[in-house]
C-alpha cells in the first residue's frame, strides 16, 4: 500500500466517521458547531498545503474564503442563483483570484509573499468597508455592490427548511460535510501525489528541482490557486450555511485564529489541522466564557506552539509513539 | 618556553557524528605550528572547535593559562586566540577600513588602534589606496589582505589562519607569506593551516599531520624533511 | 500651488511617520533576520504610555518624546528576551517568527483593550495651533512630527555608520560568524537593535496619535504601509526604506487628495506590485547569489 493510499484510506474513515455521527448526535447545537469544525478545517488544511507543504507563506487566506462567501451571497442577492449553482462560481473565482495575485506576488519568496498577500487582503478589506455608494435598494435599504460595511444577510440559503422542516440543520451538515469530503480528499491528493513530491523537491532544493524541469513559481502558483478554489468552496458554503458573508471575515483575528489551528495542530503535516482545528475551536469556546479571552488564548497558544512545539501536536504525538514503541523494542532486544 | 595552548584529547563534530577523534595539541609561546593533511580530515573543524563554533564534546581546552573549553567565541577572542577563517568571511558593505577597525572592535585605546592601523597599511600598502573601497569590490588578493589585516588588528597572542593561500595565484601566495614571515620576527604565535605545504615549511618550526580526524604525525620541520614517507605521502615530495 | 504645497505637508508629515516605523522593521529584519508582525503594537504601547504618563503628570513633548521611546525600547527588548531569543537558531526560522510575532501582536492588543477599552482617547501631548505657508494653513504639530523624524533618524544614521557601537550591528546583519569572531557579543547586538528598533517604533506611535487618536488598532494601518514601503526598498535596506517612505507618502497624499483618501493605499500597492514585477528584490535590493 503506497503512502497515497493509506492516507486516503484514513480520509475515507474520517468522512465515514463525520457521516455517521448524527446518529448519536441529535443536538442542533452540537451539529451546528460540527458544521463551523468542517469550515474552518477546510480552510486550516488548504493553508497547511501551502505554507507546509509548497512553501508559500500566504497571509490572504481569509480573502480566499470572504471571496467564495461573497461570490454566494452576491450571485444569489444580485444574479438571483439559486445557492447550489453559486457555490461552485464562487469558488472558481476565488482560484482566479489566486491565480491573479499568485502571479504577481509568487516571483518572491518567504516573508515577501506574506507581507504581499497580506497587505492586498488589506487593501480589499479597507476598499469594501469604505464604500457607502449605492448599488442597488434591498427592502428599501441601501445596499453596496460589495455590502459596505456590513456584507450580505439573509439571503436564500441551501433551501433544507420547507424540505425538512425541523430537520433542516441536518441537511445543512450533510451538504458541507459534502464539501469537506472533497477537500480531504483533494488535500490529501496533493500532499501525497505528483504535485507534493514537485513540492518537496522545491523545498529540499530549489536549484536542483529545476534543473529537472519542476519550476518553483509554476507549481507554487498551481497550489495557490487550486488551494484557493477549496478555500473559496468553504467560503461558499459558509455563507449558504449562515445566510451570512461580511468584512469580518477578513478581520485580523479570524486569520490568526485559523493560523493557530494549523500551528498548534502541526504545520507540514497531513493530519495536524484536523486536530488543531477542534482543540483551538474547544479551547476559544472555553476562553470566551472566561472573560472573552479569546485573542489572548490565540496569541499565547501562537507563541507558545512556535517556541517549544514548532511542529505541533501531530509531530509530538509521532515522536512520542516512536520513541516508546523504540524503548519496547530495545528493551525485547535485551531480554534476548 | 611554556605552552600557550594546550588542547588534550579533543572530540568535536557535527550533529552526532565526531569528526575530531581525541585530538591533541600544543604551541608554545612565539611558536608557529603548521597543520597538514588533506582535505576534510578535520583541520577546520579543530580551528572551529578552538575558537568555539563548534561545541568541545570531550578533552580539554587550555589557553594563556586559562580553561576554555566551555567558553564563549567572544570569551575566547577576548583571551586572545584569533581565528581568520577560510574564504576570508568580510563584511561585504563596508569599506576596508571599516573592516580592519571590526578586527579591532575589543580594543578601546583609539591610539593604539590608529598604530595597527598603520602596521597593516605598512605590511599591505595596497589596502591603503583601497581603504574607501567596499569589500564586495576588491580582487581575491586584496580580499585575502583585509581578512589577515583585520586578524592583526585584534590584541592577539595566537593566530589562527586556515588556507591563507587557498584560490591565490603562486605570487601573491608569496606577497601574504612575506608578510606572514615579517610578522614572525616580531615573535606572535601561529596556527596555520593548509592542504598543500610547500610554502609552510619554511615558515613553521613544526609540523602535524592530521589524517581521518587524530593527528597521526608531530615533529619539527627539520625532522618532516628527513622523513621520506611523510614527505611522499603529504607532502607530494617537496 | 496652493494644493501642491498641501500635498506636500500632509506627504512629508505621513512619510516622516512611516519613516521611523519602516526604518526600524528594516533594521530588524537586516540585522536578525525577522519580520516582526507585532511592531504595529509597539507603536500602539508607544502611544499609549505617554498617554498614561501625561494623564497623571502632564508631561511636556521632549519628556513625551523620551517616554514613547522608553516604552517602546522595553517592549522591544522583552520580545527578544522571552521569545526571539529562543527561536534564533532553529529551522523555519523566517515562518516561525511571523507566525510567533503575530500572536504577540494580537495578544498585546487585546492586553491594550482590557486595560484601556476602546475610546478613542485625543493624545494630550502634542502642540496646539497653525502658521501659515502662502495660502495654506499648517499646524504646528506637523512640523514637530518632521522635526522629530529628522532628528530621531540622523540619530539613528549617525550611530550606525560613525560609532564603534553601530559598525558591529552592521557587522553581525552582514556576516553573522565573522562579527563573532571579531568579539562581537551577536546576543547584546540583537538585544540593542530590538531596543533600537523598539523606540523608534514608541515615538512613530506618539506622533501618529497626535493627528489621530488613541485606539487598540491604530498601529494597524502604519505597519502595513511601513512593510510595503520595507518590501519596495528590499528587506533589510535601512536607508532604502527611509527613501521610499517619504516617496509613497507623497504619492499617497496626491492619490487621495485628487481621487479620495480611500484609493490612497490600493494605489500604492498597484505601484509596489508592478516594482516588484521589476525588480523583485525591490529597489535598493542586491541579488545573492545562491549556488546550487
Amino acid at each position: 500500500m503506497t503512502t497515497l493510499q493509506r492516507h486516503l484510506g484514513i480520509g475515507v474513515l474520517i468522512i465515514a466517521g463525520f457521516a455517521a455521527l448524527p446518529m448519536v448526535i441529535t443536538e442542533r447545537y452540537l451539529l451546528g458547531e460540527i458544521i463551523i469544525f468542517f469550515i474552518w478545517a477546510m480552510v486550516a488544511m488548504n493553508w497547511n498545503v501551502l505554507m507546509g507543504h509548497a512553501g508559500v507563506f500566504s497571509l490572504a487566506q481569509m480573502l480566499f474564503v470572504a471571496c467564495g462567501a461573497y461570490g454566494v451571497a452576491m450571485g444569489v442577492t444580485f444574479g438571483g442563483l439559486p445557492v447550489w449553482a453559486a457555490i461552485p462560481i464562487a469558488a472558481m473565482a476565488s482560484a482566479a483570484l489566486a491565480l491573479v495575485i499568485g502571479m504577481a506576488c509568487l516571483r518572491l519568496t518567504g516573508a515577501y509573499v506574506a507581507l504581499l498577500t497580506y497587505a492586498i487582503a488589506e487593501m480589499i478589506h479597507v476598499l469594501i468597508i469604505t464604500d457607502t455608494e449605492c448599488f442597488t435598494l434591498v427592502r428599501n435599504n441601501c445596499q453596496q455592490l460589495f455590502g459596505g460595511s456590513t456584507g450580505f444577510s439573509r439571503f436564500d440559503d441551501f433551501g433544507f427548511r420547507p424540505l425538512l422542516k425541523g430537520n433542516w440543520v441536518l441537511g445543512n451538515y450533510y451538504a458541507v460535510l459534502v464539501a469537506f469530503a472533497i477537500t480531504v480528499l483533494g488535500v490529501v491528493i496533493i500532499i501525497h501525489g505528483r504535485l507534493g513530491l514537485a513540492f518537496r523537491a522545491i523545498r529540499d532544493n530549489v536549484g536542483y528541482a529545476s534543473s529537472r524541469g519542476i519550476d518553483r513559481k509554476k507549481y507554487q502558483v498551481a497550489a495557490f490557486a487550486v488551494t484557493a478554489f477549496l478555500t473559496g468552496l468553504a467560503g461558499g458554503v459558509y455563507a449558504a450555511h449562515f445566510r451570512f458573508a461580511g468584512p469580518s471575515l477578513f478581520e485580523f483575528s479570524t486569520l490568526m485564529f485559523v493560523l493557530s489551528m494549523i500551528v498548534v495542530g502541526g504545520l507540514g503535516s497531513t493530519w495536524g489541522p484536523l486536530i488543531g482545528t477542534g482543540l483551538m475551536m474547544i479551547v476559544v469556546e472555553f476562553s470566551k466564557e472566561m472573560g472573552d479571552a479569546r485573542n489572548l488564548v490565540l496569541g499565547l497558544a501562537l507563541i507558545l506552539f512556535v517556541v517549544l512545539l514548532p511542529k505541533g501536536l501531530s509531530h509530538a504525538g509521532t515522536m512520542l509513539a516512536s520513541r516508546f514503541l523504540g524503548r519496547s523494542r530495545t528493551s525485547a532486544a535485551n531480554r534476548k | 618556553m611554556s605552552a600557550l595552548l594546550s588542547a588534550t584529547d579533543v572530540v568535536s563534530g557535527y550533529l552526532n557524528r565526531p569528526v575530531l577523534h581525541g585530538v591533541s595539541i600544543d604551541i608554545a609561546e612565539g611558536e608557529v605550528l603548521a597543520l597538514i593533511g588533506p582535505n576534510g580530515h578535520g583541520k577546520t573543524t579543530l580551528l572551529r572547535t578552538l575558537s568555539g563554533f563548534l561545541p568541545t564534546r570531550n578533552g580539554q581546552f587550555e589557553f594563556a593559562g586559562a580553561r576554555l573549553e566551555h567558553a564563549t567565541v567572544h570569551a575566547r577572542v577576548e583571551a586572545g586566540l584569533v581565528h581568520i577563517p577560510q574564504g576570508d568571511q568580510l563584511f561585504a558593505e563596508m569599506s576596508v577600513e571599516e573592516n580592519l577597525l571590526m578586527g579591532a572592535y575589543l580594543v578601546t585605546d583609539a591610539r593604539e588602534v590608529e598604530r595597527r592601523l598603520d602596521q597593516v597599511y605598512t605590511l599591505f600598502p595596497r589596502l591603503k589606496d583601497r581603504r574607501p573601497q567596499t569589500a564586495s569590490s576588491l580582487s581575491g588578493g586584496e580580499r585575502r589582505m583585509v581578512g589577515i589585516g583585520r586578524g592583526l588588528m585584534a590584541d592577539a597572542k595566537l593566530i589562527m589562519l586556515d588556507e591563507p593561500s587557498l584560490g591565490l595565484a603562486p605570487l601573491l601566495i608569496e606577497q601574504i607569506y612575506d608578510a606572514l614571515s615579517k610578522l614572525r620576527t616580531e615573535g606572535r604565535s601561529f596556527l596555520v593551516v593548509e592542504e598543500n605545504p610547500s610554502r609552510l615549511m619554511t615558515f613553521a618550526d613544526r609540523l602535524c599531520l592530521m589524517d581521518a580526524g587524530n593527528i597521526i604525525w608531530s615533529g619539527s620541520t627539520a625532522e618532516a624533511r628527513k622523513s621520506e614517507d611523510i614527505l611522499k605521502t603529504y607532502l607530494g615530495g617537496h | 500651488m496652493e494644493i501642491l504645497i498641501q500635498i506636500f505637508v500632509t506627504g512629508l508629515t505621513l512619510g516622516s511617520m512611516y519613516a521611523l516605523a519602516a526604518v526600524g522593521l528594516s533594521l530588524i529584519y537586516g540585522t536578525l533576520g525577522m519580520f516582526n508582525m507585532a511592531h504595529g503594537m509597539f507603536m500602539t504601547l508607544g502611544a499609549y504610555a505617554v498617554f498614561s504618563l501625561a494623564s497623571v503628570f502632564g508631561v511636556p513633548l521632549i519628556l513625551g518624546v523620551l517616554a514613547a521611546m522608553v516604552a517602546g525600547a522595553v517592549i522591544g527588548m522583552l520580545t527578544h528576551l522571552l521569545i526571539v531569543r529562543f527561536m534564533l537558531n532553529s529551522p523555519d526560522f523566517e515562518t516561525n517568527i511571523l507566525v510567533a510575532t503575530a500572536g504577540l501582536g494580537i495578544l498585546l492588543e487585546d492586553l491594550i483593550l482590557k486595560i484601556y477599552g476602546g475610546y478613542p482617547y485625543p493624545q494630550p501631548v502634542k502642540i496646539e495651533g497653525t502658521f501659515s505657508v502662502g495660502e495654506v494653513n499648517v499646524t504646528y504639530q506637523a512640523l514637530v512630527i518632521l522635526l522629530i523624524a529628522i532628528v530621531c533618524i540622523g540619530s539613528v544614521a549617525w550611530l550606525l555608520l560613525k560609532t564603534r557601537f553601530g559598525r558591529a550591528i552592521r557587522a553581525t546583519a552582514m556576516n553573522r560568524d565573522a562579527a563573532r569572531l571579531m568579539g562581537v557579543r551577536t546576543n547584546t547586538v540583537y538585544l540593542q537593535v530590538m531596543a533600537l528598533a523598539g523606540a523608534l517604533a514608541g515615538v512613530a506611535g506618539l506622533m501618529i496619535s497626535t493627528l489621530a487618536t488613541l485606539s487598540p488598532q491604530m498601529g494597524g494601518d502604519p505597519l502595513l504601509k511601513a512593510f510595503v514601503i520595507c518590501v519596495v526598498a528590499g528587506l533589510g535596506n535601512v536607508w532604502g526604506a527611509g527613501i521610499c517612505a517619504i516617496g509613497l507618502a507623497l504619492i499617497e497624499s496626491a492619490i487621495g487628495f485628487y481621487f479620495g483618501v480611500r484609493f490612497g493605499f490600493p494605489t500604492m500597492l498597484m505601484l509596489v506590485i508592478i516594482v516588484l514585477i521589476w525588480r523583485p528584490l525591490g529597489l535598493f535590493g542586491k541579488e545573492k547569489v545562491v549556488r546550487l
